[in-house]
Formats: structure tokens, sequence, C-alpha cells
């Protein structure tokens, strides 16, 4: 970085003088300022910054203590160093009013050329280095400025981003409450959808051919699946909405209760087997039990036709962890569709082969976020899969 | 023979509720309202319901949640906060097993709870678990 060039303010009444001095000073490479009058220095302190003045004493008008003085009052000027150029007739009185008056040195003349430059250098220098501290203090305050601003924009960003997602977030809310009334209100005419049909077959099947028949076991059937897809609905709903504490669960207690209430979980429908000892972990027992319940449903609904499901149910625990391994004999996943399982409504095979809402396992995988755990999937086709589900433990 | 009353605003509802009251062989009188300000006004005596031979209390209320006027839940309150209506017992019958109406239920005194349709299974199991509580109140 070039140093800055300073001004020096040279003031002496006489031209001659005046000429000796900025001869000696031009080596500096600095502007020097001329002023022949204490007045003329007054009017350039007025408009310019100096890095030293070079005040001659004993001039007509104001002299140079008075001059001096007249720097010193005023604050644009106050911190200004001055030189007094001094006749060999200098006495302690007027020594002791120039630095009274503020002086911060003496040159006596006839001035030693050395002694001149190597004081103006000091003066020089250290105007210099204000001048950097002023221009590295400005940049600091701009810096900080910027940097003010630059914050103040990201709160205000962020409070509208807060706004806006507080808007998404009632907005969801509303669209949740709003399917979950609408799939409940869905329901009052499904039953009797399937109600009259079932009354019909009940009372009416002799007076029907076979396929008028089968028309009705339609009708019955297809509500009945509606009617499981609606219910469906409302758990994924209601579960995005609900809040529960986790509480320790004991797994093996809990699972081995959940296959003694479903028929649909024992023999001959299925063989279940659990693999020594299921952990105690941190869950929502209504919440773990709809989990397990929809794994095991999963597991026994896709196995080939003819084939009984066989499901193994072990655990491992690591670190905290519990997972649950749910592994059966079932047709297996493509490699391309282990994610997505997942997903709401998605269903990898087609109705006529394997019936289902496509919501189960969205509902296996929002409970287990819901409950600070994973749910992920391990298969190959025509090989099984294993469903895994993990937990922390208390 | 003591009166059952039926609180419900769907007409296929109370045509379920009443088949399967028939297949189970349930033999009780049955009384219909169709909102719960009727319920209400029949359980108080009020209006066109203060006949009591007409309109006997019921031992038994089936209680639809989603009603006109005044909510299942309330009038399952007000029944609770009549002394005289203590010994009735008070089934609510919901759409859905998911509700959250089952611990307000609870919570406000109802005895039973169960996810329509009210087949015969669900209203036998209902009477046979009243027979061996309240078996005087049947009759």
């Amino acid at each position: 970085m070039t140093e800055p060039r300073v001004n020096i303010l040279l003031v002496d009444d006489e031209p001659t003088n005046l000429l000796a001095l900025e001869a000696t000073l031009e080596s500096l490479g600095q502007n020097l300022v001329r002023a022949n009058s204490g007045t003329e220095a007054l009017r350039q302190v007025l408009d310019n910054d100096f890095a030293v003045i070079l005040l001659d004493i004993q001039m007509p008008g104001l002299n140079g203590i008075e001059t001096a003085a007249a720097i010193r009052e005023r604050e644009r000027s106050r911190h200004i160093p001055i030189i007094f150029l001094t006749g060999m007739d200098k006495t302690q009185e007027t020594m002791f009013q120039g630095y009274s008056a503020g002086a911060v040195d003496y040159l006596v003349k006839p001035i030693q050329t050395d002694v001149l430059l190597a004081k103006v250098g000091v003066f020089i220098e250290l105007a210099q280095a204000r001048q950097r501290l002023h221009q590295e203090i400005e940049e600091r305050t701009k810096t900080a400025v910027e940097i003010s601003l630059l914050n103040q924009a990201l709160a205000d960003k962020n409070r509208e981003l807060e706004l806006r997602s507080a808007e998404l977030q009632d907005t969801i809310q509303e669209l949740e409450r709003y399917s979950y009334s609408i799939s409940h209100d869905m329901r009052a005419p499904l039953r009797a959808m399937k109600g009259y049909s079932d009354v019909l077959i009940e009372e009416a099947s002799g007076n029907l051919n076979e396929e008028h028949r089968g028309f009705l076991h339609k009708i019955s059937s297809a509500s009945m699946r509606l009617d499981r897809l609606i219910e469906d609905v409302l758990s994924y709903s209601l579960l995005s909405r609900s809040k529960f504490k986790l509480k320790p669960i004991d797994t093996d207690e809990l699972i081995r209760e959940i296959i003694d209430q479903y028929p649909g979980f024992q023999q001959p429908q299925v063989d279940i087997h659990i693999e020594g000892k299921l952990p105690v972990v941190w869950a929502n027992e209504a919440t773990l039990t709809q989990c397990i319940s929809n794994l095991l449903g999963n597991a026994i609904k896709f196995v080939p036709k003819g084939t009984q499901p066989r499901i193994v149910l072990r655990a491992d625990v690591r670190d905290k962890e519990a997972t649950i391994w749910v592994g059966d004999n079932g047709i297996g996943i493509a490699p391309n569709d282990l994610e997505r399982i997942f997903g709401i409504f998605v269903k990898v095979h087609s109705a006529e082969s394997y019936a289902g809402t496509g919501i189960g396992l969205s509902i296996v995988r929002r409970a287990a976020e819901k409950m600070g755990g994973h749910v992920g999937v391990e298969s190959a086709l025509g090989n099984g899969s294993r469903f895994w589900l993990k937990l922390k433990t208390p | 023979m003591k009166t059952i009353l039926v609180v419900e605003d769907t007409d296929d509802d109370v045509f379920f509720l009443k088949r399967a009251l028939k297949s189970a062989s349930i033999p009780n009188p049955v009384q219909v309202v169709e909102d719960g300000q009727k319920a209400l006004d029949y359980l108080s005596g009020a209006g066109a319901y203060a006949d009591r031979a007409m309109y006997p209390l019921p031992f038994l209320v089936l209680l639809d949640l989603k009603l006109p006027y005044v909510m299942g839940l309330d009038v399952l309150k007000w029944i609770r906060s009549q002394r005289e209506f203590d010994p009735m017992i008070v089934a609510v019958l919901t759409s859905s097993q998911q509700d959250n109406d089952l611990t307000e239920t609870t919570r406000l005194g109802g005895n039973f709870y169960f996810v329509k349709p009210p087949t015969p299974e669900k209203l036998s199991d209902l009477v046979r678990k009243l027979a061996t509580q309240t078996s005087h109140l049947m009759m």
C-alpha cells in the first residue's frame, strides 16, 4: 500500500525563509502549503488537515504564539503538532509561552537541514499512521454497517419465513381436519350401502339369479373396501395430527397380546415365530400396536397363492437402539420398490392379485417417525422380506 | 319391559340398529329421537314427551355422537348431571374407532362405546354385559 501524501503548513512572513524551508522539505515528497502570516495560517487550517505546522514566532500582526493559541482553540485543528521556528534570541519566557500555546518542539534558526527533515519526518509518519487508522476505522465502520444491514435483511427474511411457515402449518392443519371430517362423513352413506346390500343378500337372495347375487356381493365388498380405505386415511391423518408421550413398552408382551387378540395372526392362517425375548422400547402403545399389526398384516398378505405365511420376529439392541425384525416368506420386493412402498397410496401390485389400500406402510413409517424411530426393509424378489423397525430403548 | 332410547339422526342407522336388536333377540321396546335437543326433552319429559306412559324413561340410551343441535357428548354430560338418571346405562355409537371420543365418553361417564354399524353380535355382547351388571334394569 502506497502511503498517502500529507500536508505540511509552512508559516513565515519572510518569503526567503519559506523558500528555504520548501527547498529542504521537498525531498520528503509531501504537499507543502505556504502561509505568509498568522491570519493566512488560520485560514489554511480551517479548510485542510496538516501533518505538522512549521510556525515562525516573530511575525507582524498575529505572531506565532498567538497563531498557535488560535489553532489550539479550534476543535478541527487542535491535534495538529506545531514546531516553532525561532531566532537565537529565544528566552525561557517565550519557550514557556510557546509550549503552553501548544508547541511540540522548537527549531532554532538558522535551521539545520537534517534536524528539520528528521523532526518533520516523524510527524509525517505519525499523520500517515493516523490516516491509516482512520481509514481502517472507516472501513470497519462501513463493514459493520453493512453487516448490520445484512442482519436486518436476514431478520426480515426470517420473520417472513416464520410467518409463511406458520401460514402453511395452519393450511396443513386445516386440510388435515378437512380430510378427517370428509372421511368421517363418507362413512355414513357407505354404511347404508353395505348395510342394505347385506340385508338383500340375507333376505332376497332367493329371488335373484346367480349373476345378480354376484352383483350384490360386489356392492357389499366394494363398500367394505372403501370403508377400510377411509379407516386407513383416518388413521394416517390422525397420526399426523396427534401428539403423544413416549413410555417404555415391553414389545415382547405387546406383540404376544396382538397375536392373541387377532385370529388372523394365529394358526392355521399364519405361522408366527418369536425368536428370543423382544426388548423394551420407547413408544406409544396404541401407535406401536398399529405399527406391528400393519407389519404383520403386510407380511401375511404378500405370499404366493396357496402358501402359508411364515413370519419370524426377532430383535437386536445396540447403542440404546432396538431393531425389531419382521421376516416373512412372501413374494419379496423389487429393488426399485424398496423405498417406494412406504409412500402413501403406493401399490406395487394390481388390485386383483393383492388387495390393499396402499396406506398401511405409510402409517407404519409415519408412526415410527412420530416415536423417534425409523422403518425400512431388506428384500429380494422371490426371497421374502425383512422389515425392520428401529426404536430407542430406555 | 323397559325401554331403550335411541338417539340417532340418520334413518339408515336407525333401521340397522332396530334390525340388529331384532336379530340379537332383544325384545325391549325402542323409542327414537333424531337430535340431541329431543333427547333432552324426552328424558326430562318436556313438551311433547310429557306423557310417561307413552314415553317411559329408558334403562338404556344408545347415543350417536354426531347429532344436530345438541351433540352426543353434551347429551351424555347432561344425563350424568341429573342424579335421578344415575342408574341409566349410556352406550355411545361412533363412526370410527380412531375418534378421540372414546376417552371423552369414558371421562363423561358413558358406560359403553362401540363403532358403527351395530351388529347383532355387538348388541348381544352389550346386553350380556348389562345382564351381569344390572340384571334388575332389563325387565
